[in-house]
């Protein structure tokens, strides 16, 4: 259960606005880490492709040929250019734009154009592109910068073990959404696992959840919740009044909420209607992308469902840019923290503090 | 003979002590360019000195420690006179090789400033690596013999000139509305491309020659000042003149120094073999620029 030895807080405002810290934060947290890069149903047929940057590593996540997912880092070997960009389909070869090196899906070096003039010596067989670490996770691509990794699903066994009967793998993902939040993302992360709040910003948004019956648990850095609903019936909950409720979900499941946090950045909430997942993306000391995706059953409306979704993660947006404005004051300070309700903070903070090594 | 290989480190083009060390070691000891003649007066910045510059009779002349010259009518400074080469000697042979044009005799018609999210070597690696004119620049520079190119190092500098293609008879056309400049021949009117190291990159045409300086602002940032002097006296289509060189300049060459600066902090950047030649001005841009710098 929590730790409730001692709530307080840990960081100084400095780790929520200080270049340096942002820097040993992208080097010690987010550049060796699993990201949550695209639903599978994303990259389904050969050539299908994303990029994303992972920490300080810009990586391209391809389906090949051979029907296999591969990773790899999306840099030309020649001059270090970013070969693809956004997402879509590549015809059988991956090219560079800047000089039209050509690689096979597989990561090959196919093509060195004017290389009996120019490279007389290159061995094309030294110069495929490098191989980062992709996994598949209930329908999720998750991809990591080091092609020796941990195991994806060491990363994420707390979170196979505590999401109780959820299959997000046989959902649809139905919405993605990007939100920009102009504050540190600790402090959404904070918000995400402070269970005090829910009574109050959240007062309308999540009002038909029985939050004195919140439960909460550790599984190592990361964090797990549930709380069921008031009435007994989810579909009653104004949360997601009207859509379509998931169908495998058992009896607990379908009548609560969850809500929880892989380390460093990566939240669930999960309803009898939809599992979202949402990255809180550091783009600097003050700004953060929320990536945000909804999966549901396929025939769900998914207009409503985001919208149900992003009302109460608009909240938390607000609440943190206005503690992110207040950092600013040389009179900012934290007071006493909730012993109960707020020590998943001072969990997480413990946990920042470790990696970074401050 | 030289290997073509990359020198420097990836934190050469990202990181703030390297951006000062250059400021103070590179641009505060040698020549920067300020502008054409009709700039003057001014006060420019160059190296973290704050030079005036202004008209003297016939010269120039710069605030004391600086020291100022006038090449083809443009003004250079540099911020010790005590320790400068004199410019001509600075210059050495760079303008025994970019043909007859004569900038002096032409006038300004078109001056455009653009932001590049990178660093500023990135950008001048760029105009020198004659590999990416066939790749890069497939469509916008299809005009051009590029296997027909010649380009030598003078000094420090770089000089290159590649011919029109075969069959593509009046280099003029490329150039809409650009008249060809008269005080130049036939054999100029292909494509020059140099470099007045560290930072002025120019360019040449039948109808036109343009600096497209390199002005760092930081590690990651660079305002590209394109300034375009043309014959004096006709009407310009300046528009479709900047539509074009924009396209070259910004949307192609601007965002692939945008794409590898976005990467240069990947744990797995890096940059294989160069090719022997074509790339081989990189190689000695990165040695003039290491050879003026103190050792960490």
């Amino acid at each position: 259960m929590s730790d409730t030895a001692s709530a307080s807080y840990l960081l100084p405002p400095a780790a929520y606005r200080a270049a340096d810290w942002y820097e040993r934060e992208q080097a010690a947290l987010f550049t060796p880490r699993w990201a949550l890069v695209a639903a599978a149903s994303e990259l389904s047929e050969p050539g299908d492709f994303v990029t994303v940057t992972v920490g300080r590593a810009p990586l391209l996540v391809v389906r090949g040929g051979d029907g296999e997912l591969r990773a790899f880092h999306n840099l030309c070997r020649h001059r270090g250019m970013q070969l693809l960009t956004g997402a879509g389909r590549c015809e059988r070869t991956i090219d560079c734009f800047y000089h039209q090196w050509r690689y096979g899906l597989e990561g090959d070096l196919r093509v060195v154009p004017q290389r009996k003039e120019q490279f007389p010596e290159l061995d094309t067989a030294d110069w495929g592109l490098l191989p980062a670490a992709v996994g598949v996770w209930e329908g999720m691509v998750f991809a990591h910068p080091d092609a020796d990794a941990p195991p994806l699903a060491r990363t994420l066994a707390g979170l196979a073990d505590s999401i109780g009967s959820y299959r997000p793998g046989a959902l649809a993902q139905v919405a993605k959404v990007e939100l920009d939040a102009a504050c540190n993302w600790k402090l959404f992360v904070e918000n995400h696992i402070d269970v005090y709040h829910l009574w109050y910003l959240h007062e309308r948004t999540l009002g038909d959840f029985d939050h004195t019956r919140f439960e909460h648990w550790q599984v190592g850095r990361d964090w797990f919740s549930y709380e069921p609903v008031r009435s007994g019936h989810a579909s009653d909950a104004a949360l997601t009044a009207g859509t379509i409720a998931i169908g495998h979900l058992d009896d607990r499941d379908r009548h609560g909420l969850g809500a929880h946090l892989v380390f460093p950045n990566l939240m669930i909430a999960t309803a009898a209607e939809f599992v979202a997942t949402y990255e809180a993306i550091p783009l600097a000391p003050d700004r953060t992308r929320i990536v945000l995706r909804v999966r549901a059953e396929a025939d769900a409306d998914a207009a409503s469902l985001s919208a149900s979704v992003q009302s109460f993660i608009r909240e938390d947006i607000h609440a943190c840019e206005q503690v992110q404005a207040g950092m600013a004051s040389p009179a900012f300070s934290v007071g006493p923290l909730a012993v109960e309700h707020e020590a998943p903070i001072t969990a997480f903070h413990r946990n920042v503090l470790s990696a970074v090594g401050a | 003979m030289t290997t073509a290989t990359f020198l420097l480190p990836p934190e050469a083009y990202w990181s703030t002590e390297w951006y000062e060390r250059e400021q103070r070691e590179l641009f505060g000891r040698t020549w920067s360019f300020v502008g054409p003649l009709d700039d003057l007066p001014a006060v420019v910045e160059v190296g973290g000195h704050a030079i005036t510059v202004r008209r003297d009779g016939d010269g120039v002349i710069a605030g004391e420690p600086a020291t100022a010259d006038v090449w083809a009518g443009f003004v250079f400074v540099h911020p010790d006179a005590w320790t400068a080469d004199p410019l001509d000697a600075w210059l050495g042979e760079l303008p025994a090789h970019i043909g007859a044009f004569r900038p002096e005799r032409l006038v300004e018609v078109a001056r455009r400033r653009f932001e590049v999210a990178a660093n500023w070597k990135l950008y001048v690696e760029n105009h020198i690596d004659v590999y990416h004119l066939w790749y890069l620049h497939e469509q916008s520079l299809a005009a051009y013999d590029h296997p027909n190119h010649r380009w030598r190092s003078c000094g420090d500098h770089w000089v290159f000139y590649e011919p029109p293609r075969p069959g593509v008879a009046d280099a003029a056309q490329f150039v809409r509305g650009f008249p060809p400049i008269s005080h130049i021949g036939r054999d100029d009117w292909g494509s020059g491309a140099h470099l007045v190291f560290p930072n002025l990159p120019f360019a040449t045409g039948a109808g036109f020659f343009m600096t497209y300086q390199c002005i760092p602002r930081g590690p990651e940032h660079t305002t590209i000042d394109l300034r375009v002097r043309a014959e004096p006296g006709t009407d310009h289509d300046v528009d479709g003149f900047l539509a074009m060189v924009s396209t070259v300049l910004h949307a192609e060459d601007g965002a692939a120094c945008e794409q590898i600066q976005a990467a240069l902090r990947s744990p797995a950047f890096g940059v294989g073999p160069l090719a022997s030649q074509h790339e081989l001005p990189i190689t000695r841009f990165h040695e003039s620029v290491l050879a003026r710098m103190d050792e960490p």
